[in-house]
């Protein structure tokens, strides 16, 4: 079913079946983006945790032990399956191992507790290179880098690069679709030349030939911000895009930008696309040899007293975050990591804060009493993966599994519109999740049988 | 701190309520309802208006009621107490809806009793009992009105009481649909002048009566279209419901060789194409869920309407085209799976195959028939039931040495109708003046056509009107009219009227119905030479029909009997062949024979 040709139309409008207009959503991110960002201050982060096991679940191959001392840029551990070192992100002590909340991962797992000695010692084991690195020098030294992708996937960034053949665009994202977020846009202006070096040296080593940088058409500071030095680098474009959602799905970008269509991956039309954090992270990693040890934060949201963004040390406590900028503004709340429409719900805020999370968005708790499905469709015509969330829903509760397997639910990718545009409450991306998990165990099953 | 987890998005759009679509929704019709309302207020007075007003209040009183009593029925001690639980049931279950959209597919003269019981059948038969709002698989109201249609037809009235209160509504008080259709069967056709309305700019502003809803299609779609920017509903259903019935209106139009335009646009903005499409087929509870399912069953409604009307004896076909849209709903969602922007190419097709299809169909459909035109009635030549003869005298100028004699036969119908007019001789004057009177002869003939024999004795040769006479011709035209004057001068016209029950069950008939007879007697012999018949005959249909058809029979045993032998019956003769012993002919029998001989004692005896 799933080897079956799959085209995409060639441009949404086109098709009277979708949605004329795409769904723009309030951005609710003047809370955060005009002011500066904010530095933490050292009471808050003497403490640090970082985790010992990988994203994956499994142990990470640890370099040191409890009771050793660490440098800020030393490496802790590395992870199983692929070559990944995480760094310690101060200088200090490891003191003890204790067992706290893991977000990505959903429960808790052991950490290492490492006390600041606030010296900022610094032996980092990579090697500056300069803007004339060759492809192989720049891919190498954003794997012993540990380079993930920022913008909220985690995804080892040399992976997408090494193997990719004939690529001939780099999309440097820059949208931040989410309401809320505003870590790539105060980014982008603080690090202006970064962005641009880290750009070019993404091009470099994806054998490319040309950047683009797009960004949403309502965020100019963005393309102001880096017109001054846009001169220097020929291969280097700014674009602008439309103030949808989800804009920033590579999906959406590609199709939007560059008008072309793919399968799995966008290398299949010579296509990689990486956040534009990532692009400072792949410059700070090849011209100073200095991995991902801090990051802007957007810490946001109805929940929060002050809201803002805020520079963390990786591995700070996330109370420590919220607990320097004046605490909770509310008795209970629903907080999550990154944007309201696509993130889970923490149940707790005494995690460590990793590379890959863009902010911490707490919210007044939603309300709200489901009604009968009255079938409108808005779920389906909204859809940007062009799915019928309702009728996967309806499937998976009438247990209609080969209706399931038809409707195609792994395509999905939870930007949460469905749920967002239901006139009728009624919680369809949940419900799409489940239909997703129930598909990939029918999936399995069917691969097992045969 | 205490942290709340829920399913994500947390974001939710505001908005998007199905409270606030619904409510939109209602308010749009109640704006329908209330163009109504003024409507029959203004033309046909208050109690038109009041009567509306009371047919909305019944349904709603009447569809709340339903909703309590499934409330009661449904509701189970675990669901706490009664009272919120019933709230919370009719609040969830948005029956006002259906309500005001059962009103306003009803004509003003429903009586209360089938208001009731269409909302009675809407709301418990095609709501709950497949679940209430968002489980019911047929539209409420559609199927509401359909059930009220085939069980009341004959209520379904476009007037109150009697229709002769109300002269600007149809002469038959059907509504306009109803004429156009029984005009032109087939919906073949598109001369409206002899229709209630007959400008299809009034038909656009609603200003005819109807189904209260439907009339108006200005409002209707400006209303519909608010409505769609508001996104109360979807817009695909009623576009390509309306462009299939307009596209194959105009093929039909065009295969019937009339102005496929106007023809299209009369055939959409008649009936309640407009207003189903517009409200009934959006029903996002009956429809697909997809868009490209929405866009089908708009083609496949229009399909059967269009089919329906051209097709078969019911008039309209609006509301079977939302019963089969709704019936193929699941269809259409079982066999749309996968992506949605996936064989666009293939469901593009299916659209415009289906498309085409309905106009192909509709347009060979329409081939080789004849419109019957209510406007040039073809010349028809009516055998004269009888003929006489007459002739006039007169000098044609005064010089003249003898005088003309101007010999004429005219035929005249069973109702003494003049059909024919036939001058055998001395028709003018010489000279210059034979030119003129040739020229006008033939109008001055056809005036005479439109007379009956009663016109003619009513009229004296000063008194002749301007069709008879021509100026220059005076003589001649005079003499023409004495010469048919004289033809019928021995006839005596005796007028005589009955006013009886038209049946012996006095209960059954309650209103005294009179009949007029006219008839026609020879003074010198006494001889009856013609009868005509006036008035209400029978009571009711099938009587009536066998009375109508048989009406020559029935007068041609009195012809030829003399006045004496007329007035010695105390029966009326059987006729032969067709009159069994039914109470209700043999009474219509009596009632005219007595008409007969009123007239004849009045005039003669």
């Amino acid at each position: 079913m799933f080897e079956r040709k799959v085209y995409y139309n060639f441009d949404m409008s086109l098709n009277i079946f979708a949605a004329l207009k795409p769904l723009h959503i309030p951005g609710r991110k003047q809370q955060t983006s005009h002011d500066a960002v904010l530095s933490m201050t050292s009471s808050w982060i003497q403490t640090l945790y970082f985790p010992l096991v990988g994203p994956d679940g499994k142990d990470l191959l640890l370099n040191v032990n409890v009771g050793e001392k660490v440098y800020k840029g030393q490496i802790i551990g590395i992870r199983q399956d692929m070559y990944v070192p995480s760094f310690s992100s101060v200088s200090g002590q490891i003191v003890s191992k204790e067992m706290i909340y893991h977000p990505t991962i959903g429960r808790v797992v052991p950490h290492f507790v490492i006390t600041n000695d606030y010296q900022d010692t610094m032996q980092s084991p990579l090697i500056p290179l300069t803007m004339e690195a060759t492809k192989e020098q720049i891919i190498e030294a954003i794997k012993l880098g540990g380079l993930t992708g920022l913008g909220g996937s985690g995804f080892p960034t040399y992976v997408k690069y090494q193997h990719a053949k004939n690529i001939e665009t780099i999309l440097i994202n820059a949208v931040e679709c989410e309401p809320y977020l505003s870590t790539d846009y105060q980014a982008s202006q603080l690090y202006a030349l970064d962005v641009l070096q880290g750009s070019e040296l993404l091009r470099i080593a994806g054998g490319a030939k040309k950047v683009i940088i797009a960004f949403k058409r309502t965020k100019v500071a963005i393309k102001e911000a880096l017109t001054p030095y846009l001169s220097l680098f020929p291969h280097i474009e700014v674009q602008s895009v439309p103030d949808v959602y989800p804009m920033g799905w590579e999906r959406s970008l590609v199709r939007t930008v560059l008008h072309k269509e793919y399968h799995q991956y966008p290398t299949e039309v010579g296509v990689i696309v990486s956040n534009l954090t990532s692009a400072i992270a792949t410059s700070d990693i090849v011209l100073k040899g200095k991995p991902v040890l801090s990051r802007i934060l957007t810490i946001s949201g109805e929940g929060i007293v002050q809201p803002s963004n805020v520079e963390v040390p990786i591995g700070t406590l996330m109370s420590n975050v919220v607990g320097f900028l004046g605490g909770y503004a509310q008795e209970e709340v629903t907080a999550f990591i990154g944007g309201p429409m696509s993130a889970k719900a923490v149940s707790d805020d005494q995690f460590a804060v990793q590379p890959h999370f863009g902010g911490f968005t707490v919210l007044t708790p939603i309300a709200s009493t489901e009604e009968a499905c009255l079938r409108c469709g808005a779920c389906t015509s909204n859809c940007p993966a062009n799915l019928q969330p309702i009728e996967i829903k309806l499937a998976l509760d009438s247990q209609n599994t080969a209706r399931l397997l038809k409707l195609d639910a792994m395509k999905c990718v939870e930007c949460g519109i469905c749920t967002y545009v239901c006139p009728s409450k009624i919680e369809v991306t949940e419900a799409v999740r489940k239909g997703k998990a129930k598909t990939r165990i029918e999936l399995l099953k069917q691969k097992l049988n045969s | 701190m205490k942290f709340i987890t829920s399913p994500g998005p947390f974001l939710r759009n505001r908005l998007a309520k199905t409270k606030q679509a619904m409510f939109d929704y209602t308010i749009g019709l109640i704006g329908l309802f209330l163009f109504s309302v003024g409507f029959h207020w203004l033309t046909h007075g208050i109690e038109y208006g009041v009567k509306a007003l009371g047919m909305m209040v019944t349904s709603l009183i009447i569809t709340l009621f339903a909703d309590l009593l499934v409330g009661a029925l449904k509701y189970q001690i675990t669901d706490g107490r009664l009272l919120p639980y019933l709230i919370q049931f009719v609040k969830k279950n948005y029956s006002y809806v259906t309500a005001v959209l059962m009103t306003l597919t009803l004509p003003i003269g429903t009586p209360y009793f089938v208001v009731i019981m269409g909302n009675l059948f809407a709301t418990l038969i095609v709501k709950y009992t497949f679940g209430g709002f968002g489980a019911n698989i047929f539209n409420p109201a559609a199927f509401g009105r359909m059930f009220v249609g085939l069980a009341f037809a004959s209520q379904l009235t476009s007037y109150l009481g009697s229709i002769t209160d109300v002269p600007s509504l149809s002469v038959t008080g059907q509504t306009m649909t109803t004429v156009f259709s029984s005009t032109y069967p087939g919906w073949m056709g598109l001369d409206l002048s002899a229709m209630p309305i007959n400008n299809l700019w009034q038909v656009y502003l609603g200003n005819y009566a109807g189904a209260l809803g439907e009339t108006s299609v200005l409002l209707i779609v400006i209303l519909g279209t608010i409505l769609t920017l508001l996104k109360a509903h979807n817009w695909r259903p009623t576009v390509f419901f309306l462009l299939t019935i307009f596209l194959s209106a105009f093929f039909i139009g065009l295969s019937l060789g009339i102005n496929p335009l106007l023809y299209a646009l009369t055939f959409v903005g008649l009936g309640s194409v407009f207003f189903g499409g517009m409200f009934m087929l959006t029903d996002p509870v009956t429809s697909p869920t997809t868009n490209y399912g929405k866009a089908l069953i708009g083609i496949i409604a229009g399909f059967v309407v269009v089919y329906i009307r051209t097709q078969t004896s019911s008039p309209e076909g609006v509301v079977y085209g939302i019963a089969v849209a709704n019936l193929v709903s699941p269809l259409i969602d079982k066999f749309t799976v996968g992506m949605t922007n996936l064989h666009l190419g293939r469901k593009y097709t299916l659209m415009a195959s289906l498309m085409v299809a309905t106009m192909t169909f509709s347009g060979v459909s329409a081939l080789g028939i004849d419109i019957p035109s209510s406007s040039s009635s073809p010349i028809v030549v009516i055998e004269p039931y009888r003929v006489y003869q007459g002739e006039a005298t007169s000098f044609a100028y005064p010089e003249a040495e003898t005088p003309m004699t101007l010999r004429v036969e005219v035929g005249v119908d069973r109702q003494f109708h003049i059909v024919r007019v036939n001058i055998l001789e001395g028709a003018s004057s010489l000279g210059s003046w034979l030119g003129d009177w040739n020229e006008v002869k033939d109008d001055i003939l056809a005036a005479y056509l439109t007379m009956t024999v009663e016109d003619i004795f009513n009229l004296t040769i000063p008194l002749l009107p301007e069709p008879l006479k021509a100026s220059g011709l005076t003589v001649t035209t005079d003499r023409l009219f004495e010469a048919i004057y004289n033809a019928f001068s021995h006839l005596l016209i005796a007028e005589g009227r009955n006013e009886s029950y038209a049946c012996e069950d006095e209960v059954a008939c309650v209103d005294l119905q009179g009949i007029d007879a006219k008839v026609y007697i020879d003074q010198e012999t006494s001889v009856i030479e013609g009868i005509s018949i006036l008035g209400d005959i029978a009571s009711s249909g099938s009587y009536l029909t066998t009375l109508n058809t048989n009406m020559d029979k029935i007068l041609d045993t009195y012809l030829g009997m003399t006045v004496d032998a007329v007035l010695a019956l105390n029966q009326a003769p059987l006729i032969e062949g067709f009159v069994g012993n039914q109470a209700g002919v043999t009474v219509s029998l009596n009632r005219i024979l007595n008409a007969i001989i009123n007239a004849l004692e009045t005039s003669v005896g």
